[in-house]
């Protein structure tokens, strides 16, 4: 594992070095995935980045990350996009480790962040459970100590690729009689320790990217609790944010617009003014939020934290996501019903996945109708 | 105004009758022979369509509604092919009603008049014979100008060249019907499944069905192959074909926008019921407005097809239908799903059945913007009259 300060670098260089990376070791195939990559794909990438130490380039050098400053972070994760590098199984990396350098004990950290960095523990999320999607704080799956270990019963959903996952973190209730928010924590269990079962749920498009996680008195042992005991859902809802900034970015709606202007070009419609005239709206929509995107990512490297107003991003940035793909089926025209790589004259185009993709994006990470709720309430003022 | 004889009364009241007589009878038939987990089984099936269901469906008259009674059809009007397309539609049967029963039969029965024109409606009227027409070349032009065939006479009969695409039913067809144009004008050539010179590939849809691409390389058909038709003709089976798939779309915007109002009444979080929530309410409102354009102007469009208005009107109408149809169906789809929430993109809860059937039957025979520009095409904005 090389030892640089890579942020001792000049930003040219770093760029160039960090280019010339994945350029001479991503896997051609790989690039631009269509779905989300399964663990048995993008492994030996994981563990190339792994080899590199460019696996966690947020965390802090002396837990095995690159230490990045978040202009440096910033230029990592351009180049990244730039090539078309598709998300690898990341719970462990983006919600985990973070987690855990904040608030884990010493013992957690030196057993679980080592095993983040080799490959050996893949992580999935599991907060969401039937009745509690939106409203997460009513969630309904309970920890009850019995000596040294929980005894956990309920059922989480939507679980992403839980099925390639060794561990899970968990919301749990761990006191029943505190109010709803209060006698929440997190847990962190094994996906192999007994009572836990999976089942894949398959989406519109047909593919296993979720599952349900049934949990029935699983044995998790009470030293697995993250930060204190009943007094996790301000830590749950920070966490939540974080994820709200990642989600809220343009590269999605930058990738299908891409796809929609090949299209465009390949049936000719630059001379067609009514396309032309949607078309200029949505990009100039993208490059917007693209700026609106800059202007959060500059609090971020001013060192500043993101408040409630952090929502409007993921909105913004979905639901372009969503008009695009719209507009990508559209004018494919008569050919707009077709699934996988459809032929448009000699090139393949495939704008479903798009399609099947944008859905779920203004539903999961907090529902656009919850951002909505937020502005108004926590941004505006108004009353609820 | 018009000064056309109103029909009187009493007729109409008949016909109503007979209409709700009609609609009652498929509702049962459907709730008892289609139910929603056979349309899940027979998603990739090959063919795409259970033959003997199809068979069945004849047998019920609904093959030959709209034929001739010297075709073995019934004679009746689109008011019944609506209420029996709709049942099926509802119940997402993929049996393919409305690309035989109405845009084949339609095309079939304006033909001039052959010994094979007639065996074939007889066939599609029984059940026993399934054809597809192949109209739309590879650009998915709507205009019939530029057929995707070529036929030129060869001996006693023809040879063909070209390509089309977006054929339905894409597998299940017995027989293909080729529109090409030939030095008189434009046939459709009546060529089988797996004849030589003809190439089939088929591509799949987000419901499970697909639509064929078909091309034709020095392909021979015998003289008694050519079914003569005006290019009118042709167009006026289309339209009737449009007015139906948005009949067809128009039940499974009712079928979407039921289930989500269901689901509003008892999904709860926050301790209260979902569709409590006014951001929720106004969409829902906002769905219903698209529900009631839909039924509003594919009302209109039935009647002009069963009243035979001119052809401009007809059109014109057809458009307007598929125009408000295709967009509220795709709108209801995104709509519906967002308000589900998480359990709207899985595969087994059965919204998603219907959200792919959108996405297949949307685009078919030219999605609502191809149907805003045609009809703007067909009525270009005028000055006002003065005074
Ligand atoms: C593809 C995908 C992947 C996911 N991955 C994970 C994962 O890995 N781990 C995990 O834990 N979860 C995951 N989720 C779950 C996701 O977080 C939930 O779907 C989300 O929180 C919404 O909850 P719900 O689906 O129960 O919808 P509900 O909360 O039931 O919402 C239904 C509808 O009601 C609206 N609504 C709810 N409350 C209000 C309100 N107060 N005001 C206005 N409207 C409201 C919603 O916006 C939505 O339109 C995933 C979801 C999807 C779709």
């Amino acid at each position: 594992m090389q030892k640089t300060d890579w942020n001792t670098l000049s930003d040219e260089d770093f760029r160039s070095q960090v280019r010339a990376f994945f350029h001479a070791n991503y896997p051609e195939h790989l690039r631009y995935p269509k779905t989300r990559l399964r663990w048995v794909q993008v492994k030996d990438w994981y563990l190339t980045l792994s080899k590199q130490g460019w696996l966690a380039p947020a965390w802090p050098q002396k837990y095995g990350g690159m230490g990045l400053t978040p202009p440096k972070l910033l230029i990592f994760m351009e180049e990244l996009e730039l090539h078309g590098i598709g998300r690898a199984p990341d719970m462990g990396i983006v919600m985990v480790g973070p987690l855990l350098i904040q608030h884990g004990t010493e013992e957690q950290k030196a057993y679980y962040l080592p095993k983040i960095l080799s490959g050996e523990h893949v992580w999935c999320q599991g907060d969401s459970e039937p009745n509690a999607g939106s409203d997460l704080a009513s969630l309904r799956t309970e920890a009850v100590l019995d000596g040294d270990h929980f005894i956990v019963n309920g059922q989480k959903t939507w679980t992403s690729l839980a099925q390639d996952a060794t561990h899970i973190f968990m919301l749990v209730r761990t006191d029943k009689k505190a109010k709803k928010q209060e006698g929440i924590s997190f847990l962190l269990a094994e996906t192999s320790t007994p009572g836990v079962e999976l089942r894949p749920i398959r989406n519109l498009a047909g593919h296993e990217e979720f599952c349900e996680t049934f949990l029935r008195d699983v044995r998790v042992p009470a030293a697995n609790i993250v930060g204190e005991l009943n007094r996790c859902w301000t830590i749950a809802k920070a966490l939540l944010s974080f994820e709200r900034i990642g989600i809220g970015g343009p590269k999605q709606s930058q990738y299908a617009m891409a796809r929609l202007e090949e299209l465009a070009l390949q049936l000719g419609l630059t001379e067609d003014q009514g396309f032309m005239d949607t078309y200029a709206r949505y990009k100039l929509d993208v490059l917007d939020h693209a700026a609106l995107y800059e202007r959060f990512v500059d609090q971020v490297r001013r060192g500043e934290t993101l408040g409630s107003d952090v929502s409007m991003l993921k909105i913004v940035g979905t639901e372009n996501y969503q008009k695009i793909s719209q507009l990508l089926v559209e004018t494919a025209g008569s050919a707009g019903g077709l699934v996988g790589d459809v032929d448009i004259g000699g090139e393949s185009f495939d704008w479903l996945t798009s399609y099947y993709n944008a859905r779920p994006a203004t539903i999961y990470g907090g529902s656009n109708e919850i951002q909505r709720n937020i502005l108004s309430s926590q941004v505006l003022g108004l009353p609820s | 105004m018009t000064d056309k004889p109103t029909p009187d009364a009493a007729a109409l009241a008949e016909r109503d009758d007979q209409v709700r007589l009609l609609r009652d009878s498929v509702i049962a038939f459907a709730a008892g022979r289609l139910p929603l987990m056979r349309a899940r089984k027979l998603r990739k099936a090959q063919p795409e369509f259970d033959p003997a269901m199809f068979a069945e469906l004849a047998g019920q008259g609904w093959a030959g509604l709209l034929l001739p009674e010297e075709f073995g059809g019934f004679g009746l009007g689109f008011a019944e092919a609506r209420v029996v397309i709709e049942g099926l539609s509802a119940q997402l049967a993929p049996e393919p009603l409305v690309p035989v029963a109405v845009l084949a039969a339609g095309a079939l029965r304006r033909c001039a008049k052959s010994a094979r024109r007639d065996e074939l409606l007889g066939a599609l009227a029984e059940g026993t014979s399934v054809p597809a027409v192949a109209w739309q070349n590879v650009a998915g032009s709507l205009e019939l100008e530029q057929p995707p065939f070529t036929a030129v006479r060869a001996g006693e009969g023809w040879t063909l060249e070209g390509e089309a695409r977006f054929v339905r039913p894409g597998s299940g067809a017995t027989v293909y019907l080729l529109l090409a144009s030939t030095p008189e004008g434009v046939a459709l050539f009546a060529v089988e499944p797996g004849s030589s010179g003809l190439e089939m590939k088929t591509e799949a849809q987000a419901d499970g069905t697909s639509l064929a691409r078909l091309r034709a390389t020095q392909l021979r058909v015998s003289a008694a192959a050519a079914l003569t038709l005006k290019r009118e003709d042709l167009a006026a089976a289309l339209d009737e074909a449009l007015v139906m798939n948005a009949v067809e779309l128009l039940a499974l915007i009712v079928r979407m926008r039921a289930m989500t109002l269901d689901y509003l009444k008892t999904r709860m979080q926050f301790g209260k019921a979902i569709g409590s929530f006014q951001s929720l309410q106004h969409r829902s409102a906002d769905m219903l407005i698209q529900e009631e354009l839909t039924r509003a102007v594919v009302g209109q469009a039935v009647a002009a097809l069963d009243d035979d208005v001119p052809q401009h009107t007809r059109t014109s109408m057809a458009s307007r239908a598929k125009a408000r149809a295709g967009e509220a169906a795709m709108s209801t789809a995104r709509e519906a799903i967002q308000l589900h929430g998480g359990i709207a993109v899985t595969d087994e809860y059965d919204l998603s059945l219907y959200v792919n059937r959108v996405l297949s039957l949307a685009p078919w025979l030219g999605n609502a913007q191809a149907h805003r520009r045609r009809y703007v095409r067909l009525n270009p904005p005028v000055a006002a009259s003065e005074g």
